[in-house]
């Protein structure tokens, strides 16, 4: 890590993760984040594998890929700076729905996922900021994924959408 | 041009002078056409005798209904208005916009090969009046101009008759458009019972004026003649309240009042057909069997047949709820944004005419949460 | 004869009949994406070729005799002279005739027509373009305008959204518009792990976009509809007012001269008061759902 880099509450603060809350809040989320690297091509955890960090990218992108068997590997989603991976970490059983993999050299702030939670049921506080922050995320994540779904520039309507009935 | 009601510019013919004033048009060269009755209703069609006017007949409306009853009296415009309008003669129901043909140089396109007829039309209500000039402004007001439509209005000769009663589905009044024919006519006729007082709208007319057998009107003539258009007047008893309309509909586009009025309506088109304004049309092509010489056909079309609204892949409008909110926010609000005024002129049509009695200044008063 | 005073204006001002298509000639015909090519097409009159103008955003109607006529934006520099281009969806009967056509045949064009975007506005500003699908085609006049006077615009960044890697539309020339001074970002909707670019909406784009100065921002976009909707959405997010962003949209179109009324969006009609509008303009009728 270079000299240069924002020390972890700022960045914390930059990404928006905790951005607006009190430096007593961040210092203690800062606490127990630490700054992680991966070179390009690294797996940064594998579908259905056990994973306790939950990540905040700082830079480079990310790809979640779902493996399906006699398709292989189908990427959903790329991620970039500022966005959250491995929240089933902290919502979830802490197995990974997708594998992720650094498309690039990444840097991204790991949380300890199990002090996380710790911190949230110790300082409801701090619980309440850090789910409505995990919530904004999955919602945001939600309606992506919803238009992807459409299937926006398929050239045949999907069938689902046109009822061969008219509504009146 | 605008008409001078003053009593100078009124004259006065015999009834006989009718058949005469329509001599003279043929004479000249016009298709004249008129009222007449077929199946059951007046319509208008090309005539040639006063004979094929409805004479002595009335027409009895109610929203879904028409009848036509004998009159008292044997007057010739003693009804108020059909199933017909003008549009069809001055905009076509079919029409060929191009034609195009294969040549050794690849396809070639011409205009339209359609002649357009001299019309002189007989019998043109205030509202129709009113209908015409949206229409010219649709038709002719813009940067494109319709070439079908400006050849036919321009060779038009236009005699209007004023209503002297009125029909229970006429909203003239609350549109400003009726019941005195003031504007947009060559000639004017009220009908007296010994004959008919005349007005002059514009040089064409009074030159055909002159080639009759009409005198000035005297004072009595005149006086009878306003009483007689009075009566029709006082007879409207059907409103609507056009206080911002444009802004009531634009922002009750989710009124659950389209739900309702989508459950009556059957997306039949009728409204759309009988509205002497409505003007949307599709084209398609037409062929011959080589393939060699291709005509485009414009018809009248409806914003309640489901695949006006078609993109590839499918219907914007799928349910009649969106398509009859099209066509009443677009006759009585975005009109008025596209064209500066209202599309509907009161003639009361499209409640007749509609199967299932919709009633336009109903659904609106229901809109307005006047609901009765 | 007593016309409108309105009538003999117009009469004056326009005596051509708008219905009438012009001869045109396939000059050549390239592959673009599947399903997807443009088409080179020239005036067969020398006249009508030499005075031929059009601005970036407009479209033409495109007849094929015995077939229908289909409205598709020019997707060709706005300085080309003498021949120009259209990106062409197959999609049905008349695309898919044209499909068919070699260069050298003929067919009918009216145009063009519809309101330009606002390059105007865009001066001295940064630009974001935002395209989904074939929704580049109609950007791509701008994108050569910008290229050409790229010192008169601020950041240009250009968001592409695909189905998958191979429906990014004109790959080919990406490396000319970055060397031109185009940053451009993509996405697509679906990819196998070998695709190293971005997988997801191309909202999540405009999250990520760096935005120095959100009020000098102007955004253009052309895609799917909820697309743009959503488009819209993050651009808000990220400080643009509805005003700062224009689009161009899609409606049926029979006559392209607004007098046949298919194209009707509440008040505006898609043809003349369009095809490209100011968001803020069209946004009360654009989210009512069948309208
Ligand atoms: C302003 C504008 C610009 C466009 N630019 C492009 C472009 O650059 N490239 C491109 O590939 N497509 C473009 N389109 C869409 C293109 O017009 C349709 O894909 C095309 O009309 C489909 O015609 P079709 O006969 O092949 O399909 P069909 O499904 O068989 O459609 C039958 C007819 O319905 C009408 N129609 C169907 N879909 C549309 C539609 N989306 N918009 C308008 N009318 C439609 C047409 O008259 C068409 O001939 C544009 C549309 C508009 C309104
Ligand atoms: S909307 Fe109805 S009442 Fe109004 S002009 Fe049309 S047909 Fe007549
Ligand atoms: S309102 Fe009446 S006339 Fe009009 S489409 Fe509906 S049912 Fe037919």
């Amino acid at each position: 890590m270079s000299s240069t880099d924002p020390s972890l509450a700022e960045e914390l603060c930059n990404l928006q993760f905790a951005s607006g809350w009190s430096d007593g809040v961040v210092t203690e989320l800062a606490a127990i984040s630490k700054y992680v690297e991966f070179a390009a091509g690294t797996i940064i955890f594998t579908q259905g594998a056990e994973n306790h960090d939950l990540f905040l990218l700082s830079a480079g992108r990310v790809g979640l890929d779902m493996y399906v068997p006699a398709r292989g590997a189908v990427r959903i989603l790329t991620l970039s700076r500022g966005e959250l991976l491995a929240w089933s970490a902290l919502v979830g059983d802490g197995h990974m729905t997708a594998t992720a993999t650094a498309l690039e050299p990444v840097r991204a702030i790991a949380i300890d996922g199990a002090r996380l939670l710790d911190l949230c049921d110790r300082r409801h506080d701090i619980g309440y900021r850090v789910m409505k922050r995990l919530a904004w995320a999955l919602s945001h994540r939600l309606v992506a994924t919803r238009l992807q779904l459409l299937d926006l520039y398929s050239h045949t309507t999907p069938h689902v959408l046109q009822s061969p009935v008219e509504r009146r | 041009m605008t008409a001078n009601a003053s009593t100078e510019s009124e004259f006065f013919f015999a009834r006989a002078g009718l058949q005469q004033l329509i001599d003279v048009l043929r004479t000249r060269g016009y298709k004249v056409v008129g009222p007449t009755i077929d199946q059951g209703a007046i319509i208008y069609d090309e005539i040639a005798s006063v004979d094929q006017l409805p004479q002595g007949w009335t027409d009895q409306q109610e929203p879904g209904q028409y009848r036509l009853e004998r009159r008292n009296d044997e007057a010739w415009f003693g009804y108020v208005v059909g199933p017909h309008s003008w549009k069809r003669y001055l905009f076509p129901p079919l029409a060929t916009v191009s034609v195009a043909d294969k040549t050794a140089a690849g396809w070639q396109m011409t205009s339209s090969p359609d002649p357009s007829p001299k019309y002189a039309f007989l019998g043109v209500r205030a509202c129709e009046l009113a209908a015409i000039k949206i229409q010219d402004r649709v038709f002719l007001g813009g940067a494109y101009v319709d070439p079908i439509y400006r050849d036919r209005r321009e060779q038009a000769f236009v005699i209007a008759v004023n209503c002297t009663m009125a029909g229970t589905n006429c909203f003239c009044t609350s549109m400003n458009t009726g019941p005195r024919c003031r504007t947009g006519f060559d000639l004017a006729l009220t009908e007296l019972p010994d004959g008919f007082l005349i007005e002059v709208g514009s040089d064409s007319g009074s030159e055909i004026v002159r080639e009759l057998q009409a005198r000035v009107a005297e004072l009595a003539e005149s006086q009878a003649a306003e009483q007689a258009r009075l009566q029709a007047e006082l007879q409207i008893t059907k409103k609507l309240d056009t206080t911002d309309i444009r802004n009531l509909l634009l922002t009750n586009l989710e009124h659950p009042r389209w739900a309702d009025v989508a459950t009556r309506c059957l997306s039949c088109t009728n409204c759309t057909m009988v509205c002497p304004t409505c003007f949307c049309t599709s084209v398609s092509e037409v062929s011959d069997l080589q393939g060699d010489h291709v005509e485009r056909h414009r018809q009248w079309d409806s914003c309640f047949n489901l695949d006006f609204s078609y993109m590839n892949g499918g219907n914007v409008r799928n349910d009649i709820r969106s398509r009859y909110r099209q066509w009443l926010t677009h006759k009585l609000a975005s009109w008025i944004d596209q064209f500066g005024s209202s599309g509907c002129v009161g003639c009361g049509r499209c409640i007749t005419w509609c199967p299932v009695a919709i009633d336009l200044t109903v659904e609106v008063a229901a809109i307005r949460g006047e609901t009765p | 004869m007593n016309l409108s005073p309105l009538m003999t204006h117009a009469h004056a001002a326009v005596a051509d009949n708008p219905w009438l298509s012009q001869t045109v000639r396939i000059e050549s015909i390239t592959a673009e994406i599947p399903e997807v090519a443009t088409y080179e097409l020239a005036f067969v009159d020398p006249v009508l070729a030499a005075r031929y103008r059009f601005l970036p955003g407009q479209f033409n109607m495109l007849y094929l005799p015995g077939v229908g006529e289909v409205a598709i934006s020019i997707s060709a520099n706005p300085n080309s002279r003498e021949r120009w281009a259209h990106t062409i969806r197959v999609a049905g009967t008349v695309t898919q005739s044209l499909s068919r056509l070699q260069p050298g045949a003929t067919l009918g064009l009216r145009g063009p027509y519809g309101n330009p975007w606002p390059l105007a506005d865009c001066l001295g500003k940064d630009v974001i373009l935002v395209a989904g699908g074939i929704g580049l085609a109609p950007l791509r006049p701008v994108i050569y305008e910008l290229l050409a006077n790229r010192a008169k615009y601020g950041n240009v960044t250009l968001l592409l959204g695909a189905r998958t890697p191979e429906g990014l539309l004109y790959p080919g020339e990406y490396t000319d518009w970055q060397a031109g001074g185009i940053e451009i970002e993509s996405t697509v909707d679906r990819a196998s792990s070998e695709w190293t670019g971005n997988v997801g909406v191309v909202t999540l784009l405009i999250d990520r976009l760096p935005l120095p100065r959100p009020d000098q921002t102007v955004l253009l976009m052309c895609g799917p509809e909820v697309m743009m909707h959503f488009t819209v959405k993050s651009a808000r997010k990220r400080g643009l007012a509805d005003k700062q962003i224009w689009l161009s949209s899609e409606r049926n179109m029979q006559c392209a001269v607004g007098l046949c009324g298919h194209c009707q969006l509440g008040p505006t009609f898609v043809c003349k008061d369009g095809p490209v509008f100011r968001y803020d303009h069209i946004a009360p009728f654009l989210k009512v759902e069948g309208l």
